[in-house]
């Protein structure tokens, strides 16, 4: 169950349903009080009274203008039957009525009161000026009535508050769906976290979570990788440096009891030759030094067992990686003169902490495996770098790599009876390193050939910049 | 429903023939009431849509139809009602009283006499309703919109009327006297 998620919609929940409901009940008190301040009823009441007003004012006007036609004191217009065709309209339709007089709204906004009679074939227009502007208040009459007739055929407080509910309602659902949708965002990679440590708790150390993220759960995403990442490495260090004790172990007693073995041997050996007689000497001496010769043999073998065996005491000094480079290419360019080497160092020239003794067995190692890979007319690259606080050393030829299986038993230590070598170089070399707190690892080459990199702690105060 | 249905009852209707047409009376036939009134009063313009038929029989299948459209002003300061007759042929009489206004709106009604059949009997129906303006909604969603859905009270339905008479027979209505020229201007 995502409990993260669940909390954070019920957090959601809690802190915008109860405010919600506390905004919605006051907007809608609010608007309840505000509606009750409505002015449909006084607009109703003056309406009305202004249509009565205007009516009565008009009714005043048609008589005082009726009385000043019968008093013959005012003058009038005359429209001829002759000149029907230029008549005015509100003339014509007049006429047409068959009426003996009517009265009649003219003007700009209704300022002018007429007055229509029949004279035989004419029409006689009168016409007075009106103080207020009929039409206009008629106009606003029909308005007025117009929003009174909407009030009272509408509920408006009911359209108002459902309008609010909807749409709050509908913003808040909006939010809610978002908010579930950002909480399982949120608690994804959290919940991926919480599985990761789970695993790796229970030993599966190459348990990795994905993360894209740059916020504080991304970053504890990548702590965690970081973390069992080097948890793993050094898992697989210790398994290594615990072969190699064992191996030590057995290289010791097995050189111990061969050599308690081989010198009997090869006295006795020289005491048969001695006591030979001339005659056969000839194929006694050429038959002794062919055992003794695979004795000394068998002793460079015991030797190196023995010194695989021996433990001498880490001294970690400040070693100049790059000056320890140098030096090692130098020693070794006059032995493989056909070799190209090509150095990359770091700039700042960083140290490291390490043991200086075995740092340069562990570069003469690789070089000289490097060199043998390339071959005649082959190409080494050696180049230095920071990393993470450690001092790195990357090695690469241009020989013909290593197989997958070599990649896997490349460092487990192996008894060889090639000419040179013994089987131990790199395995010595690998312990060296741990031993010195970094590590010696392949990496992919950038020759097309093999590449080994060697990662030693970067000694305190020391710096420099990535090559 | 028609709420005003039973308002027209009462009125009496005649059919004459004037050429290829039937001609319609329609006397004290009361259209100009209730709301639809109260709302000229207030200034407002009503549309009122006649519709005249021949059908087959009472309530049968429409033989032709023809439908008239009004636009019914009221002036507050005359107290006089305007009709303009929008469709089929726009005209405009002003200055009415209501019984005038409401007799512009039947009178002159026709309906084409060629698709009854000369000797079946057939009926007339005369309808008419009155358009809400409150159904007039502009499109779009908007707050207004939404107010004014939420905040609508039940309707009253659509006011109107209708009323069927008949039987009639073609050949056996009267005829309209040709006219013998102009009299009253």
């Amino acid at each position: 169950m995502n409990r993260i998620r669940t909390r954070l919609i019920l957090a959601f929940l809690v802190a915008t349903v109860i405010p919600l409901i506390a905004t919605l009940w006051i907007m809608t008190s609010l608007l309840e009080q505000s509606l009750s301040f409505a002015t449909t009823e006084q607009l109703d009441r003056l309406s009305t009274s202004l249509q009565d007003t205007g009516r009565h004012y008009y009714q005043q006007a048609r008589e005082t203008l009726k009385a000043s036609v019968q008093r013959d004191s005012i003058p009038h217009q005359t429209f001829t039957v002759n000149e029907r065709s230029s008549w005015p309209e509100t003339v014509t339709d007049f006429w047409q009525s068959g009426e003996p007089d009517r009265f009649a709204i003219a003007g700009d906004g209704g300022s002018r009161l007429d007055y229509l009679v029949r004279r035989e074939n004419d029409v006689w227009v009168y016409s007075r000026d009106l103080d207020s502007r009929m039409d206009d208040l008629s106009n606003e009459y029909r308005e007025a009535r117009k929003l009174v007739q909407l009030a009272q055929e509408r509920d408006l407080e009911r359209g108002f508050t459902t309008t609010l509910l909807l749409l709050v309602i509908s913003v808040w659902f909006v939010s809610f769906v978002w908010m579930i949708y950002l909480a399982n965002r949120v608690s994804r990679p959290i919940q991926q976290l919480t599985a990761g440590l789970a695993q790796l708790a229970a030993g599966r150390l190459d348990t990795r979570i994905e993360s894209k993220s740059d916020d504080e759960v991304g970053r504890a995403i990548r702590a965690f990788n970081r973390t069992a990442s080097e948890l793993e490495q050094n898992r697989e260090r210790l398994v290594y440096l615990t072969q190699i004790a064992s191996w030590q172990l057995l290289a010791r007693k097995m050189a111990h009891e061969l050599k308690n073995s081989l010198t009997p041997i090869r006295l006795t050996v020289e005491e048969i030759l001695a006591r030979q007689p001339s005659s056969d000497r000839p194929f006694m001496e050429e038959a002794v030094r062919i055992v003794v010769s695979e004795i000394e043999s068998l002793e460079r073998r015991v030797r190196a067992f023995s010194e695989f065996s021996s433990e001498p005491e880490v001294r970690l000094t400040t070693v100049d990686l790059n000056a320890v480079i140098q030096e090692r290419v130098a020693l070794l360019r006059p032995l493989h003169a056909s070799v190209q080497y090509t150095t990359d160092l770091a700039a700042g020239n960083p140290a490291a902490r390490a043991d200086a003794d075995r740092v340069k067995g562990i570069l003469t190692n690789v070089l000289e495996n490097a060199a043998e890979a390339a071959g005649p007319r082959g190409e080494v690259v050696v180049r230095s770098y920071i990393e993470e606080q450690a001092v790195c050393v990357e090695v690469h030829d241009s020989g013909p790599g290593l197989s997958a299986e070599a990649r896997r038993t490349l460092f487990e230590p192996t008894i060889t009876f090639k000419e040179r070598g013994m089987g131990l170089g790199l395995s010595i070399a690998r312990k060296d390193a741990l031993l010195c707190g970094g590590d010696l690892t392949v990496v992919d080459g950038k020759l097309n050939g093999a590449a080994f990199k060697l990662r030693l702690p970067m000694e305190n105060g020391t710096g420099g910049t990535d090559a | 429903m028609l709420t005003a249905s039973l308002l027209v009852l009462g009125q009496s209707l005649g059919v004459r023939v004037d050429g290829e047409r039937l001609r319609i009376d329609i006397t004290k036939a009361r259209l100009l009431v209730g709301e639809p009134l109260e709302r000229l009063h207030d200034g407002a313009s009503v549309t009122y849509i006649v519709q005249v038929s021949a059908l087959t029989a009472r309530s049968g299948s429409v033989l032709t139809r023809t439908t008239y459209r009004y636009v019914i002003s009221y002036d507050i300061f005359e107290e006089r009602f305007q009709v303009s007759r929008i469709q089929p042929a726009p005209r405009v009489l002003s200055h009415l009283s209501m019984a005038a206004a409401e007799a512009a709106m039947v009178d002159s009604l026709e309906i084409p006499a060629s698709s009854i059949p000369p000797d079946r009997p057939f009926w007339i129906r005369w309808e008419y309703q009155v358009e809400d303006p409150s159904q007039s909604a502009d499109g779009g969603m908007s707050l207004g919109t939404l107010v004014d859905v939420f905040s609508r009270k039940a309707s009253k339905g659509p006011v109107g009327g209708a009323s069927e008479s008949g039987p009639f027979r073609l050949r056996e209505l009267p005829r309209v006297a040709p006219a013998r020229g102009a009299s009253n201007p």
